[in-house]
């Protein structure tokens, strides 16, 4: 059995009077791939921010790599990726290679001085998100998704033993979001690098997850997407025809979807143009 | 011309091209990290409250400068935390600041008999009377900027590019920031001898601003904005003598002439 290197164990947090999570417990073993999904709202960013110490728990506790976070310093060990992540503004004096190269200089120890295997690395990222050959353009020229490329090659960076990414594909076009995930895989299998990621592609994530953490508040299911998909328990939280939309071709049979197709399915549980 | 020589030689002018450079120097240095992250009228708001500060050292009769550079410094620390505090963004921190400085600065010309024309001295600056001690602690404070800069530059590119980022790749985030805010402080107290307080933030301000119209490394634009500033500064104080006006006004308005040319520059080399 793989180490545990995230146990969260009743968190609630929030912003304001409302907490955004309720007594949140789960853990994450060494090489886990865990998708977490839920509708907006239901605390999936307030979770990853918590489990990041960039927000502080009311109530709970939280272990990194068997430490407690309030005594957490190996940060390096973890790479992130936030929602949306901000262009800075366009006359910013940065190339992308001394910004994936922050990644691994920034939080260094005295010296402080990058090595020849630091930027052997540092190549070794541009060249897996496909942009060794940008790696001298000045960061304000880049689109938004070339921008999100560049802040996962960031956090890539410092190959860190658990990667945490808050949808990560929202700015991405569709080829590369595929290379992406492939990427993600290849990491997850070869490196045993953990992930956890946030996103609202259920069906995607779910192809490639070991385990999935659906969140409203609290977790509603932590378990394989099969198991999300043939839950009685998430039948009767989404509704079948939900479910389908949800699970596609994972969801169980549905009388009102024919070919199980999730496209044919409409949202209150009939076939497009049919009554149930 | 030979009568500037000859004021090379006093040691008014050697203070005012020393203090001034290094002076210039850390302002630039510091400015560049303000106005990257969207800070730039902090100058201004620690400067006003600076006046203030001043102010109140020449009501009790104490040392100005030394009685303002930790309340200054409390200032600053005061504009980095009351958003973190009150979820304020940070410009409606310094404009409070800001305002709160230039209200306590005039309350006490107002109550202080006299004080008011000293007080109009801090307003413009006045490069040519910094002492002996300003002169020494304007080198120092230079020294420890650019120390800091060299030995904290990977977690300040880090921490000026995204702060949660950097936080969350191991940088002490709220450490550096504590001390860049204390370091703009007292850059801001010596400053305000050299070019005032009205025109202190343009010395944090323009170096950066230029600097960034050319610059396309992080490491570059630094030192293209030091250079700027002490360039600035030594010219500015030779155009005042030789054409007998404001060394403050002149610094500011070189700056703007060098922030044209670089305008230009960039231009052409689009």
């Amino acid at each position: 059995m793989n180490e545990v290197i995230v146990q969260a164990k009743g968190l609630t947090a929030g912003y304001g009077l409302q907490p955004a999570i309720r007594d949140v417990s789960f853990s994450i073993r060494q090489g886990d791939y865990i998708g977490i999904v839920g509708p907006n709202g239901s605390g999936k960013t307030t979770l990853l921010r918590t489990l990041l110490g960039l927000l502080s728990p009311r109530k709970g506790s939280i272990d990194l790599f068997g430490m407690s976070l309030v005594d957490f310093r190996d940060w390096r060990r973890i790479g992130y990726l936030p929602q949306a992540a901000q262009l800075p503004f366009r006359r910013f004096p940065a190339d992308v290679r001394e910004v994936v190269a922050s990644g691994r200089s920034a939080g260094l120890r005295f010296p402080k001085r990058l090595k020849t295997a630091d930027r052997a690395a540092v190549d070794r990222v541009l060249h897996q998100v496909g942009l060794q050959d940008m790696a001298r353009r000045m960061i304000g020229e880049l689109s938004g998704g070339q921008f999100q490329r560049i802040c996962l090659a960031r956090a890539l960076a410092a190959e860190p033993d658990l990667l945490v990414l808050d949808e990560p594909t929202s700015a991405l076009d569709p080829a590369f979001r595929e290379e992406f995930y492939t990427l993600l895989a290849d990491l997850n299998r070869e490196k045993q690098t953990t992930i956890l990621l946030v996103t609202h592609d259920s069906a995607t994530i779910g192809a490639h997850a070991s385990r999935l953490l659906y969140m409203d508040e609290r977790i509603i299911f932590d378990g394989s997407f099969n198991d999300f998909c043939l839950s009685p328990q998430m039948t009767d939280y989404f509704g079948p025809a939900a479910q389908h939309m949800l699970c596609g071709r994972h969801a169980p049979p549905h009388p009102c979807c024919p070919g199980n197709d999730p496209a044919a399915c409409g949202q209150d549980g009939t076939t497009k143009g049919h009554a149930p | 011309m030979s009568l500037f020589w000859d004021a090379l030689h006093m040691g008014f002018m050697q203070r005012a091209m020393l203090a001034g450079t290094f002076v210039a120097v850390s302002c630039a240095c510091l400015g560049l990290f303000m106005v990257l992250r969207r800070q730039a009228m902090i100058g201004d708001g620690l400067a006003h409250f600076t006046f203030a500060a001043v102010g109140l050292g020449l009501f009790l009769g104490a040392a100005p400068l030394l009685l303002a550079l930790p309340l200054v410094m409390a200032a600053s620390l005061l504009i980095l935390h009351v958003p973190e505090r009150t979820g304020l963004l940070g410009d409606s921190a310094i404009g409070m600041i800001s305002a709160l400085g230039l209200a306590g600065g005039v309350l006490l010309a107002g109550l202080g008999q006299g004080i008011h024309v000293d007080l109009l001295g801090y307003l413009f600056g006045d490069i040519l009377a910094v002492s002996r001690m300003e002169t020494i602690l304007a080198i120092l404070a230079s020294f420890f900027v650019v120390g800091l800069i060299v030995l904290n530059y990977h977690d300040l590119f880090a921490l000026t590019f995204d702060p949660v980022l950097a936080k969350i790749s191991g940088v002490r985030t709220e450490r550096l920031m504590r001390l860049m805010a204390v370091l703009v402080a007292v850059t801001v107290v010596l400053g305000v001898r050299v070019v005032g307080t009205l025109l202190i933030s343009g010395l944090l301000v323009f170096p950066a601003a230029t600097a960034l119209q050319v610059a396309r490394r992080f490491r570059t634009a630094l030192v293209l904005a030091a250079l700027i500033g002490a360039a600035s500064v030594l010219l500015g104080i030779t155009v005042a003598f030789l054409l007998d006006l404001p060394a403050g006004a002149a610094i500011i308005l070189l700056n703007a002439v060098f922030f044209g040319l670089a305008l230009v520059i960039r231009r052409i080399g689009a």
